[in-house]
């Protein structure tokens, strides 16, 4: 008898234990500890309603809950909405949200905070360039604590695309109103980690939230964001052991990383685009056919060979081979010096022009920007090379500061999401503002057109429509490569780019 | 060994007048190959053939080549030329202003040469790169303004060795002679005081011109010196730092050609200081 | 003792005065218009004018020098036009690195120089010597950023026993933040090395010749006795007296080499704001480099003055 008693009550024990062990199992031995991620650029700002670059982003996929997310074959997922209604021919979305959600300063995540998010991003006084992003959205209606309803002007069908990055993060309305301008370093999201603190140019910090919604997660303990602009030294520190993921590898790299034990690499199609940006309104770029004979000047396959040793692909529209926009069809960007020099004559530049081109002082775009400065120069084109750093490049670039600028585009799951904001005369991104109502209008129109076939048709007129107005001189669709240490566990690599650590754990070593 | 013994002697003499030879032989290379650049250099410094990047020194590339296909055996013959372009403007610079000011604070004494001399130890005052660096900051990284700028902090010694030449001969008999005779400021200055500088004018010429070749190269590697295409010595050894796993020779020959043109230049400056002196210098 | 470092801080206080006047200038009186240098030529007049008012630039020059000097005095450098850090902070923050590379760089050049000076002058025209001469004529002419990307190929990319750049702070990891510093150290010291070796051999072998100390060997005291006391002494003059001149080129080439190893230290701070054009942290580390350059030379002075009894009498 007593044994049988002791036997219940060990089993009761175990069973009592198990829950853990389990969630043990599952992770392997790794739960806690820290990861160093080196990036190739501090960030600018911690208000995702604010910010304009990509690196922002890295951090904000931890920090930030979205309504929704991307997976890897670019579908949405259901992340802070748990399920949605898309009515009225796309004009109206009603989101189911999760409950049980908090901010990491405790408030609530409901209707109300959506609400107020989108209220934010759309008011005038903010600026906000997520502003430009949900054009469409016309109203939002809280229905009932947990059901929001969004009614756009017009059908846009990347909407959810777009609620998978930046506009679909929420803040907690709480932060804002207590650190008002300040809230850009006292962040405060739903996400799996919270702030901690950001030191410029030296590291940002991150820890677990313990309340995150979903149970067990994250694994890791803390995360520190490291800015090592110049990618050797970050290469090195990758090798070293003095970071254990490293977003943004030289081409060059790519081969030695892959060989280097205790590294692993992935490489897949990315959503980025390489483009020299040239200002429209300024001399001598207001003249489309000065434009276009860059356009027909530049050697995308030798950049891509050179430059890029045959890695991602050369880039003739602001659609990456990823993308079911591409027009593969679309030939008229190879490299042609006597159509080039044609153009120079029709622009009223027989004998030639010089401009200054302004880029990032990293010493690998250099090599880039020289090959163009050649091949520019062999059309009797002189372009001077101004070289920058990353902050004053994107500030000299958001103030219309240059002649040319040559800058890239991290990419967005929707076709629109890389073209509209660029080419559209009340784009958010039209830096260098060009307008043609043609474009506006077959923008427009894939927008709302719900039928991929006949978006795709649209995409493939736009792509023409680029080429021959030139505003940008697209150059080269990057590969997306992840480097990580073999410790480091359960990351999945997904096109965007984004490094999300909810479910990375490390093991022990 | 004893040093006062003849062969300790002779073996002194010698190598001291090797070190000059073998500087003005560097030095004579150098200006032949500026000279000569465009026939010595088998390729166009700034033509890229894309078909041939960072590929190997070989037969038809001695030095191999760069990132984007230049030949860097062209490149550094070239480089040349942005070197003494570099040592001559910034020795003339300081001459320019130097001179002058070395002869009034020696000639005129007084308010005149304090007045020179605190600004001069003014100017002594910065770190040469650091001056630099300043003035590149606010107008611009263009060459000229970081030779102007390496040249100004050259101007102190300049001014003192000028300012100490007019010293030491206004004491000097003759002087007093032809000035009692009636012989005017400019004449004694011309007659008795210049000759008798040109030889430390050059020593310091030479180590001038030395210390700017290397302030521009350093220059140029930071990024704020010399810009894109042009082949400068400096950039070169700045490209052939991000590829030095895969192309260590895109740095090796820039790296060499500065080093032996900078050694020569200080090598000479040795030389004919050391010729100069009769004593038996160590 | 104390009058002469009474005089010569009493010296030192009107060139400092100076010293910050050319600073000022550099962003002030130069030409170049630091609004549109900052943000950019098509900024509408309003922001430009924005700028100025802020940063007090519309003011008359020597009202706006004498708020900057007196804010500098107090400390305050302004603030980094980029991160709006306070300058001084910034400056702060990187300068146990830089101190920290000085010293290495001090320490590797004294270690190599001082022996091999001694030596190559106690046994005349030896190998040695041969050795230590070329060294010092080579060691100065070489471009400290060649030298450095040797010493990467080598001893990080080859041999792999060292990493090639990037740097770990003293508190972390005292073992890698010495490796971290070898290489750098080497870099920069190397050129001072060649230096002292140079004026060490010439000084100790200007006062092996002295009367003094052929009478003390014809006494049959000990060769390193002899050296020892009387030479040594004398000879540290000279090593005074090189590093005191070459302190200037010192922290120039510090730049280079912080530059080029991607160590966090006051050098790189000014560098990577040149390229940011932030004016405020450019003119705060000059500031600072030239205040500390005209310091250490007033300690050189002292020092030698110490070592050197004649120079205080004058």
């Amino acid at each position: 008898m007593k044994a049988w008693r002791a036997l219940t009550m060990l089993l009761a024990l175990g069973a009592l234990a198990a829950p853990d062990r389990m969630i043990a199992a599952a992770e392997g031995q790794g739960r806690g500890g820290m990861i160093r991620i080196g990036m190739d650029a501090d960030n600018t700002t911690m208000d995702p309603h604010r910010s304009t670059a990509a690196v922002d982003r890295q951090v904000y996929n931890n920090l930030y809950g979205k309504l929704v997310d991307i997976d890897t074959r670019f579908g949405i997922v259901p992340q802070l909405a748990r399920s949605w209604d898309i009515k009225n021919g796309g004009l109206t979305y009603v989101f189911k949200l999760r409950r049980g959600v908090t901010f990491h300063d405790g408030t609530d995540f409901n209707a109300e905070s959506v609400k107020w998010n989108f209220d934010r991003m759309r008011d005038p006084a903010l600026a906000s360039p997520r502003r430009s992003e949900i054009a469409p959205v016309k109203d939002v209606k809280v229905v009932d604590p947990y059901t929001v309803e969004v009614t756009l002007s017009a059908p846009f069908t990347p909407f959810l695309s777009v609620l998978s990055d930046r506009a679909g993060m929420v803040v907690s309305r709480d932060a804002v109103e207590k650190y008002k301008d300040d809230f850009a370093r006292n962040p405060v999201g739903t996400g799996p980690f919270r702030f901690v603190e950001w030191v410029k140019d030296d590291h940002l910090t991150l820890r677990r939230f313990d309340g995150y919604w979903e149970k067990g997660l994250p694994h890791l303990d803390e995360v520190v964001y490291r800015p090592i602009p110049d990618s050797s030294v970050r290469f090195t520190a990758m090798r070293t052991g003095q970071i254990d993921f490293m977003h943004q590898i030289h081409p060059k790299d790519v081969a030695a990383a892959k060989t280097e034990r205790g590294l692993k690499v992935s490489e897949i199609p990315s959503l980025w685009w390489e483009a020299v940006h040239l200002n429209n309104q300024v001399a001598p770029f207001n003249v489309k056919p000065l434009r276009q004979a860059v356009w027909y000047a530049v050697d995308r396959t030798v950049i891509q060979r050179v430059v890029y040793y045959n890695q991602g692909a050369p880039a003739w529209s602001p659609f990456p081979p990823s993308m079911w926009a591409q027009d593969r069809d679309f030939t008229d960007w190879r490299r042609d010096p006597a159509k080039a020099r044609a153009k120079l004559t029709e622009g009223g530049m027989p004998k030639g022009l010089s401009f200054t081109i302004k880029g990032w002082n990293q010493p690998t775009q250099v090599q880039e920007l020289q090959i163009i400065q050649a091949q520019l120069k062999e059309i009797g084109v002189d372009m001077k090379i101004e070289l920058l750093e990353f902050g004053k490049l994107l500030a000299d670039l958001n103030s219309h500061n240059f002649v040319a600028l040559r800058l890239g585009w991290s990419g967005r799951p929707d076709p629109d999401g890389n073209a509209h904001a660029f080419l559209h005369s009340k784009g958010g991104l039209n830096r260098v503002r060009y307008g043609n109502a043609r474009m506006d209008e077959l923008l427009d129109q894939a927008r709302s057109e719900a039928d991929q076939a006949k978006r795709k048709a649209l995409y493939a007129q736009v792509t023409r429509l680029a080429a021959e107005d030139a505003p940008y001189i697209w150059l080269h669709h990057d590969a997306e490569v992840k480097v990580w240490a073999e410790h480091v566990k359960g990351f999945e690599h997904i096109s965007d780019g984004m490094i999300r650590l909810k479910g990375v754990w490390l093991e022990k070593r | 060994m004893d040093s006062s013994s003849l062969r300790g002697i002779a073996l002194h003499q010698f190598r001291r007048s090797v070190v000059g030879l073998v500087g003005a032989a560097l030095v004579a290379v150098f200006l032949l190959v500026t000279a000569g650049a465009a026939w010595l250099a088998p390729y166009d410094p700034v033509a890229a053939d894309f078909a041939d990047v960072l590929s190997p020194p070989s037969w038809r590339h001695p030095f191999g080549t760069d990132d984007i296909g230049r030949d860097i055996l062209s490149r550094v013959v070239h480089g040349s030329r942005v070197s003494l372009e570099a040592g001559l403007f910034t020795v003339a610079v300081a001459l320019t202003i130097g001179l002058p000011l070395g002869l009034a604070a020696g000639f005129f004494g007084g308010r005149v040469d304090d007045l020179i001399m605190r600004g001069i130890e003014v100017i002594l005052s910065f770190p040469t790169l650091v001056l630099a660096l300043g003035i590149t900051a606010v107008l611009g990284p263009k060459l000229i303004h970081a030779l102007f700028a390496i040249g100004i902090v050259f101007v102190p010694h300049f001014a003192r060795l000028l300012r100490g030449q007019v010293l030491s001969v206004r004491e000097n008999d003759f002087v007093a002679a032809a000035r009692a005779l009636g012989a005017s400021d400019l004449r004694v200055m011309r007659l008795h005081v210049l000759p008798n500088c040109l030889a430390p004018i050059l020593v310091q010429s030479s180590f001038s011109i030395a210390f700017a070749i290397l302030t521009e190269a350093a220059l140029s590697f930071l990024g704020l010196g010399t810009q894109p295409p042009t082949p400068s010595w400096g950039i070169m050894l700045s490209t052939g730092r991000g590829y030095l796993e895969q192309a260590p020779w895109l740095g090796a020959f820039p790296g060499l050609a500065i080093f032996l043109t900078v050694l020569g230049f200080n090598l000479l400056g040795d030389g004919i200081r050391d010729a100069r002196d009769p004593r038996l210098k160590t | 003792m104390l009058t002469f470092i009474g005089r010569r801080l009493l010296a030192t206080i009107p060139l400092l005065f100076f010293v910050s006047l050319v600073v000022f200038s550099f962003v002030h009186v130069l030409p170049g218009d630091p609004a549109v240098l900052f943000l950019g030529e098509e900024a509408m007049p309003e922001t430009l004018a924005q700028f100025r008012t802020r940063l007090g630039f519309d003011r008359p020059l020597t009202a706006q020098y004498a708020e900057w000097l007196g804010r500098a005095l107090q400390g305050d450098l302004g603030r980094s036009l980029r991160t709006n850090q306070p300058v001084a902070e910034a400056i702060l923050q990187r300068l146990p690195v830089t101190l920290e590379l000085l010293a290495a760089a001090l320490l590797v050049s004294l270690a190599i120089a001082i022996p091999m000076g001694i030596v190559s002058a106690v046994k005349r025209n030896s190998g040695v010597d041969l050795m230590s001469t070329v060294f010092a004529l080579v060691g100065f002419s070489m471009p400290n950023f060649w030298l450095g990307l040797i010493l990467i190929y080598v001893f990080a990319l080859f041999l792999r026993w060292l990493p090639p750049s990037g740097f770990v702070p003293l508190p972390a990891d005292l073992a890698e933040n010495l490796r971290s510093l070898i290489l750098p150290a080497i870099t920069l010291g190397t050129a001072l090395a060649a230096l002292v070796t140079r004026q060490l051999r010439s000084g100790m072998l200007e006062v092996l010749r002295q009367d003094y100390v052929r009478t003390a060997q014809a006494k049959g005291l000990s060769q390193r006795l002899v050296v020892g006391k009387h030479a040594l002494k004398n000879a540290l003059i000279a090593v005074v007296t090189v590093v005191g001149l070459q302190i200037g080129g010192l922290l120039g080439n510090t730049i280079i080499t912080e530059t080029l190893f991607a160590l966090p230290g006051v050098g790189r701070l000014m560098i990577d704001a040149i390229f940011s054009r932030d004016f405020f942290i450019v003119q705060g580390v000059i500031l600072f480099l030239a205040v500390g350059y005209v310091l250490s030379n007033l300690v050189v002075d002292v020092v030698y003055s110490y070592l050197d009894p004649r120079i205080r009498l004058r």
